[in-house]
């Protein structure tokens, strides 16, 4: 029975016996690669970008005397929340 | 921080996000479009919205005809963001249009700390409908050709995942910027000229990535003004090399360390910032014009910003000192790059940034074409010269959007010497002495009697110790009213009011410098500012503070005119 528990531990030691000493090398990135990867960072589904800002304000005004509803306006040193850092 | 922590903790609520879709109009707009507002039909309702804001930073509620019902900068607690918008819909119902007066209510902290309510500024009739056929001045506007880059950045998790539904900028953070024309060349002309080498990129186009290249909000920004008397230091260096076969396609590589560690503030708030990148991507050209920029880095992120203690507070109601940042995580940042694609825009008309004149100084006036005409600046010096000013254009655009002090102004004044010397040091080297001679005459024309306390100009006129001292008497009064300006604008919240009275004061201080010098000065003063410079479209009007008023050389920009003459001023009054 030993002899079989050895059999078995150089069987599963076995199929990293054979493989190389480093792992596989990785495919190398090509343009669309790497675009593809840089892409995958931005997540898809940020809660901030839900609102719908309006960069104009007399845009603005124009909906909300239509809709009859008030404007919230953003005013800080970023104009635009939904781009770029803030 | 301040609009970082608003976005974060006001409008990523979900009830917040879906009420003000459902109930309100929401409309973003810059401080500064807000407080200098553009000379359009828009800019009058910003104009009247801005003169009641109680801060230059804010959130206001408005009715259908522009006029401001509420404004607040923070808030007790999340429930109260809730009452706020409550309210301001019940004042909305009461108050939907200008037909009859109210008071516009403002707040420190909705709802229990007021900064005093005014009567809202009469509605403005006709309320222009849009822009009269010209473009929004809002929309991004690009010179042709600009590449314009989105930033992606993102923490890593413990299991090596990327952090997942992020929220706050400190596990993902998401910008923009652009690389010029003139820094494309410079790319290509470097790749060029490297044939099949590794070469190194230019340090400009290096350092727009590297400095982007972090996490948290816009105040962290590790690189901006960094020097190392700040505890700032910076190594980065990105390396190309062609690929075989494909021509207008570099492979990229490189390595940044920047590390931002800064003596302790008398406030007691810590900053601490370390970020090491390895960096890998490619670049491709078309002509001297980048096609497709894809860069990747990775590596480690060390950040500690504390804005001295916040005595257990909800965020909501300690927005402009915002969250306290403690990272230590592996982090990945993508660059993404294409040719802009949206509305474009001239040299002249570069889409949002004043004047580098009424910034930097009057060195600056170079910039203007007028003074490029009226120095008869060939070809080649136009072309030699575009690079700096493009280069110092883009620094002082990082300077406005945000750096680890509250303070743009301040960053701007620390700015100054340095943009003025290297603009000096380009100058000396293309201009001809005449052209350069011309430059300082136009200089003196902009300063008018304020440049009596230049050295050159003092040692001109022959100056007396005495007129010497009176000078500086006259100087130090001005400063002292510009300061009281200053405070008076920040406890009204009216910066509209305040900028005539500047230019008020500056302008009978003016004529009290002149007043200093004697019949035989007076022809000397007048022959140091030389021709009076015509700038397009204007008749010639006189110089040098002597009446009739001197021309001021400015563009769209004139109805702030202290910003002119002393722009560290007039940039900490919009803060």
């Amino acid at each position: 029975m030993r002899a079989l528990g050895w059999i078995g531990l150089i069987a599963v030691a076995g199929v990293g016996l054979g493989a190389p000493l480093a792992g596989p090398t990785a495919p190398e990135k090509t343009l669309a690669s790497l675009t593809a990867e840089i892409e995958a960072l931005s997540p898809p589904k940020l809660t901030w970008r839900a609102i719908a800002w309006r960069k104009c304000l007399l845009q603005g005004l124009r909906e909300a005397r239509e809709q009859q509803k008030p404007v919230l306006l953003w005013a800080f040193i970023n104009a635009d929340p939904q781009e770029e850092r803030c | 921080m301040f609009a970082g922590a608003v976005r974060e903790a006001v409008f990523s609520d979900p009830t917040v996000i879906r009420r003000v879709n459902a109930e309100f109009i929401p409309v973003s707009v810059g401080a500064v479009r807000l407080h200098r507002p553009p000379s359009d039909p828009e800019g009058r309702v910003l104009a009247a919205a801005g003169r009641s804001a109680p801060a230059p930073q804010g959130l206001a509620v408005l009715n259908g005809d522009g006029q401001v019902l509420a404004w607040s900068l923070t808030f007790e607690n999340e429930a109260k963001v809730q009452a706020f918008l409550d309210e301001t819909r019940r004042w909305f119902r009461a108050h939907p249009d200008g037909s009859a007066p109210f008071a516009t209510r403002r707040f420190q902290r909705y709802p229990t700390v007021s900064v005093g309510d005014l009567p809202a500024a009469p509605a403005i009739r006709p309320l222009p409908q849009d822009h009269e056929g010209t473009p929004c001045p809002a929309e991004r506007r690009l010179p042709a050709g600009t590449l314009d880059v989105q930033v992606f950045g993102r923490a890593v998790d413990a299991r090596g995942s990327l952090v997942a539904n992020p929220v706050n900028q400190e596990d993902y953070a998401q910008d923009r910027f652009e690389v010029t024309t003139e820094l494309q060349v410079r790319v290509a002309e470097t790749l060029r000229g490297a044939g099949e080498q590794r070469v190194r990129l230019p340090d400009a186009f290096a350092r727009q990535c590297v400095s982007r290249a972090y996490l948290g909000e816009l105040d962290v920004q590790p690189l901006a003004g960094a020097t190392e008397a700040d505890g700032k230091t910076q190594c980065y260096e990105l390396w190309a090399t062609r690929t075989p076969g494909t021509p207008d396609l570099y492979r990229v590589d490189g390595v940044s360390d920047v590390a931002a560690v800064p003596a302790p503030r008398p406030d007691g708030a810590v900053f601490h910032h370390t970020i090491r990148l390895k960096w890998e991507g490619f670049l491709k050209f078309e002509g001297a014009r980048i096609q497709h920029l894809a860069l990747a880095a990775q590596g480690k992120e060390v950040l500690r910003w504390t804005s001295g203690g916040n005595g257990g507070e909800p965020l909501v109601a300690r927005l402009p000192a915002g969250r306290n940042l403690n990272v230590n995580t592996e982090v990945r940042y993508g660059f993404l790059g294409r040719p802009y694609a949206g509305l474009t825009s001239t040299a002249a008309d570069p889409g949002g940034l004043p004047p580098l004149h009424e910034l930097l100084g009057t060195a600056f006036l170079i910039d203007l074409p007028a003074v490029q005409s009226d120095l008869r600046l060939t070809p080649v010096q136009r072309e030699r010269l575009r690079p700096t000013l493009a280069e110092i254009r883009g620094e002082l655009r990082d300077l406005f959007q945000g750096g680890p002090r509250p303070d743009p102004g301040a960053r701007i004044q620390e700015y100054r010497p340095t943009a003025d010397r290297r603009l000096r040091n380009v100058l000396q080297q293309l201009l001809t002495p005449a052209q350069q001679g011309r430059l300082w005459e136009i200089e003196l024309q902009q300063q008018g009697a304020f440049a009596l306390g230049d050295p050159r100009v003092g040692t001109a006129l022959g100056l007396t110790p005495e007129q010497r001292q009176q000078f500086q008497e006259i100087m130090r009064r001005l400063q002292q009213q510009m300061e009281a300006f200053q405070s008076q604008a920040m406890a009204t919240g009216n910066p509209g009011a305040l900028r005539q009275r500047m230019l008020q004061a500056r302008q009978e201080l003016e004529k009290e410098a002149l007043g200093l010098l004697t019949l035989e000065q007076i022809p000397i003063w007048k022959s140091l500012l030389g021709k009076p410079l015509r700038p397009s479209n204007q008749p010639d009007v006189g110089v040098g503070g002597i009446p009739p008023q001197p021309q001021r050389l400015c563009n769209r920009y004139t109805a702030a005119p202290t910003m002119q003459k002393d722009p560290h001023l007039t940039v900490r009054v919009l803060q």
